[in-house]
């Protein structure tokens, strides 16, 4: 097509655009650099916005998994701080009651009575133990400490042996007591039923579901109970008796000992999987990053060298027009 | 006879001359006005009898190219009608927003999730039942601000369909108008150029509107014809849109129930979006984002909050909910009924026995909505149990598709709103160049000041020339009247 002229008005339209086009150009590249992140997050995943959605979700569901395992990790090994104490008291308790009737010396029996009474108190402190204003042992209800004081154990016991004929009467009502669901469930325990299992990941659950109501914990409080009665006024006063009451006591203690370790490596398996569940998140979580990392990110460099390419054709774009605006006839004519 | 005869010629050379010298000043003096067609004068020699004698203006031509500026309109039209749909999209997709940002309904969701986890862990803490409160309101405020911006857009576009019939109407009767004034201008000879520039700003100023077709029907007259075939004008009768704007539109309002008003045409009723007389402009845009896009994405925005809704209703989930009864989340406090899903996303509130704030308790969130005492403080089933079915895989009741996670299911339709304002950017981008170009190809035609000087140049040379014609023949005179 021959042209004779060319209208004025194309210059400045065409101008006018192609510099609009390089300020947009140039704002997108700009925010890319300084942010580090694709400014058009739908355009860089082709609209797909599913999968990213996913990665976010999950590091979000990841970071809340953070505080759960964190919060049931410290439970457990409060758990299995108290678990330890408890084994401790008994242990020690169980040796010298022991000794004490193998000797039946009133006086040792009466020592080892007393001290019973004040292992017995500290036992149940212990089960009552708070962490982070929960009870540890009183499964759900975890605002009620898990066993009332050890004066009230006491004194129902007191009520419930009395008039027993032998050490073994008083022991066999003992027993009969921490069974029955009117007796200890009903009298002594104040917490709830066990724990719902704990979601540590996505995948895993702890089950943390030890209450002072275990069969193991209550074996072990029985037989610091029997042994703290020696010393009370309602045990059968003779000293056979109460050397009975002392080795019944101590049996206990020890017959139960297996039964306690096996309840802290309960508690030490569920500690480990909680350390497991997090590892694994934190290795999901690294691996989530990198992954989103390489949708979100841009590579500096090439949006760098962009905006200086879009700057170069900024300047040029205004000394053409500088330049084409003082090319006009008019200028020449004098 | 010859004498006087020159002084005939000299003298129309210098009328003519004049004349274009005035074409060449108001050239330049509108070489910037938008819609100035440059003028050029057509000459030719004049003849008195059998024999030449001067030159005689025949007429001023106006420079226009037709078909380039037919195509223009027509482009225009189209970059207007994807532009509309495109702003619609990235507005609703910036409320939506993209899963990394805090504020999206993907993080909203994710943050409902997370503090289902936490409160998991510690259902005996209250700050933690109130997060899981807050980012459940999260997602309601999200939801339902998405929901009123849909409705906005559309009742928007109602009152835009308003303005643009009023404009179109407006603008069809004063191109009638024009085309009445320039028959009889011509009949009477008179040079008519910038009547006819004041009707093709008209036509231009709705090009975006409607794509236009013109024809010309001699004397100067146009024929307007919409591209679907609707004639708009034929000499001087301009065709009459109707519309009726509604004021306030919500999710409940349509076309189909008669709350909302279609288009008429000299009062007959037509189809206005796409395959209509009237489409393929910003108009038959406005029609189709207020009767089908908007509604598109409000129903799927109620599908997701029916999904909600009912994740939460069920009575094997939270034991204390009596069938029929609401869960956590409700429709304006009460149970959620099928036949009211049409407006649900502006409607979700939280249920009041759970929310201090409505005179509820959090420890319901722990113990089950309607429980009526608070149970033990450890419990977490339920807290688990809510955690589990907000990501349990659910077909959504409306809508259709597969079963799949409710962080999923609003993913997926992000994702619809976000590749539905790509693809319409692209073509908008394809469309809106084309009309440049055109427009490009449109001012090239325009007044070129370095040659309107040239002409310049030219005239005042056949200007002088003709003068010093007269001045000889002056001399010639006053030669034989000194003899």
């Amino acid at each position: 097509m021959s042209r004779t002229s060319l209208g004025d008005m194309t210059h400045s339209f065409m101008l006018r655009r192609q510099a609009t086009d390089l300020k947009a150009a140039s704002q997108h590249l700009s925010s890319e650099v300084t942010t580090g992140r694709v400014a058009d997050t739908a355009r860089a995943v082709s609209g797909d916005l599913v999968p990213l959605a996913g990665i976010e979700t999950s590091l979000t569901r990841l970071q809340a998994y953070r505080s759960a395992t964190t919060e049931a990790g410290l439970f457990a090994s409060g758990m299995q701080e108290a678990l330890g104490v408890l084994d401790r008291l008994s242990g020690d308790l169980a040796t010298s009651l022991v000794t004490a009737s193998n000797s039946g010396h009133a006086a040792m029996i009466a020592a080892a009575g007393a001290d019973a009474a004040v292992r017995f108190d500290a036992a149940i402190s212990t089960l009552n133990t708070r962490l982070g204003d929960r009870s540890l042992f009183s499964g759900t209800a975890t605002s009620e400490p898990a066993l009332v004081s050890s004066e009230i154990i006491l004194a129902a016991l007191d009520a419930e042996i009395a008039g027993a004929a032998t050490a073994e009467e008083a022991a066999a009502r003992v027993a009969a007591w921490f069974a029955a669901p009117s007796g200890f469930a009903a009298t002594a325990y104040r917490g709830a039923g066990p724990m719902s299992p704990l979601p540590v990941s996505p995948e895993d659950e702890v089950r943390l579901e030890v209450t002072a109501m275990d069969p193991t914990i209550l074996r072990t409080i029985e037989g610091l109970a029997l042994a703290a009665l020696i010393d009370r006024p309602s045990a059968p006063a003779s000293n056979a008796d109460r050397t009975a009451l002392a080795r019944l006591a101590g049996e206990r203690l020890l017959s139960g000992q297996t039964d306690r370790a096996g309840l802290a490596a309960r508690v030490g398996t569920a500690e480990a999987r909680i350390d497991a569940a997090v590892q694994r998140n934190d290795t999901e979580r690294a691996a989530l990053e990198l992954v989103r990392a390489g949708v979100l990110s841009v590579d500096p460099y090439a949006a760098a060298s962009e905006l200086e390419a879009v700057q170069t054709q900024i300047e040029t774009l205004h000394a053409i027009t500088a330049r084409l605006s003082r090319l006009s006839l008019v200028d020449f004519l004098r | 006879m010859s004498i006087s005869g020159t002084v005939a010629s000299a003298l129309s050379g210098l009328t003519a001359a004049a004349r274009a010298a005035e074409l060449v000043s108001s050239n330049v003096a509108n070489a910037r006005t938008e819609g100035y067609a440059r003028r050029t004068l057509e000459i030719a020699p004049r003849t008195v009898g059998a024999s030449g004698q001067g030159v005689q203006v025949v007429a001023v031509l106006r420079a226009t190219d037709p078909i380039v500026t037919g195509d223009r309109r027509l482009a225009e039209a189209g970059a207007a009608e994807r532009q509309t749909r495109v702003d619609f999209l990235s507005n609703i997709e910036s409320l939506l927003g993209s899963p990394e940002q805090a504020g999206s309904i993907s993080a909203r969701i994710a943050a409902f999730d997370a503090t289902l986890i936490e409160a998991a862990s510690r259902p005996d803490a209250d700050t933690r039942l109130s997060a899981v409160l807050d980012s459940a309101r999260g997602i309601i405020r999200n939801l339902s601000a998405t929901a009123t911006e849909v409705q906005r857009a559309r009742e928007n576009a109602d009152g835009q369909i308003g303005a643009s019939v009023r404009q179109i109407n407006d603008a069809l009767t004063g191109i009638a108008a024009f085309n009445a004034q320039i028959v009889s201008l011509s009949s009477t000879d008179r040079d008519t150029s910038a009547l006819m520039d004041q009707r093709q700003r008209l036509i231009d100023s709705i090009a975006p509107l409607i794509p236009l077709r013109e024809v010309e029907r001699g004397q100067g007259q146009i024929a307007l014809y919409s591209a679907g075939g609707a004639v708009l004008i034929d000499g001087n009768r301009p065709a009459q849109l109707g519309f009726t704007p509604a004021g306030v539109v919500t999710a409940e309002m349509t076309l189909a129930s008669g709350a909302l008003s279609g288009l008429t045409l000299n009062g007959r009723s037509i189809a206005a979006t796409e395959g209509g007389p009237l489409s393929g402009g910003a108009l038959s845009a406005q029609f189709a984002l207020r009767d089908s896009v908007a509604p598109g994405v409000q129903a799927q925005l109620d599908t997701l909050a029916r999904d909600l809704v009912e994740r939460f209703a069920d009575p094997a989930l939270d034991t204390t909910l009596s069938p029929g009864n609401p869960g956590l989340f409700t429709d304006l406090g009460g149970p959620f009924l099928a036949a009211n899903e049409a407006g649900l996303s502006t409607r979700l509130r939280l249920n009041a026995s759970v929310d201090p704030s409505q005179g509820g308790q959090l420890w319901r969130l722990r113990d089950g909505v309607e429980a009526t005492t608070p149970g033990p403080t450890g419990n977490s089933r339920l807290l688990v149990a809510l955690q589990e079915a907000l990501n349990a895989p659910r077909a959504p009741t409306s809508g259709g598709g597969g079963p799949r996670s409710h962080s999923v299911l609003a993913a997926q339709i992000a994702s619809g709103v976000a590749s539905g304002r790509l693809s319409a950017e692209t073509e908008a981008s394809y469309s809106t160049a084309r009309a440049d170009a055109l427009r490009v190809l449109e001012l090239e035609n325009g007044v070129d000041t370095d040659r309107e000087l040239q002409n310049l140049l030219v005239i005042e040379q056949a200007y002088a020339a003709n003068a010093r014609v007269l001045r000889t023949v002056d001399e010639m005179i006053q030669l034989l009247l000194g003899v």
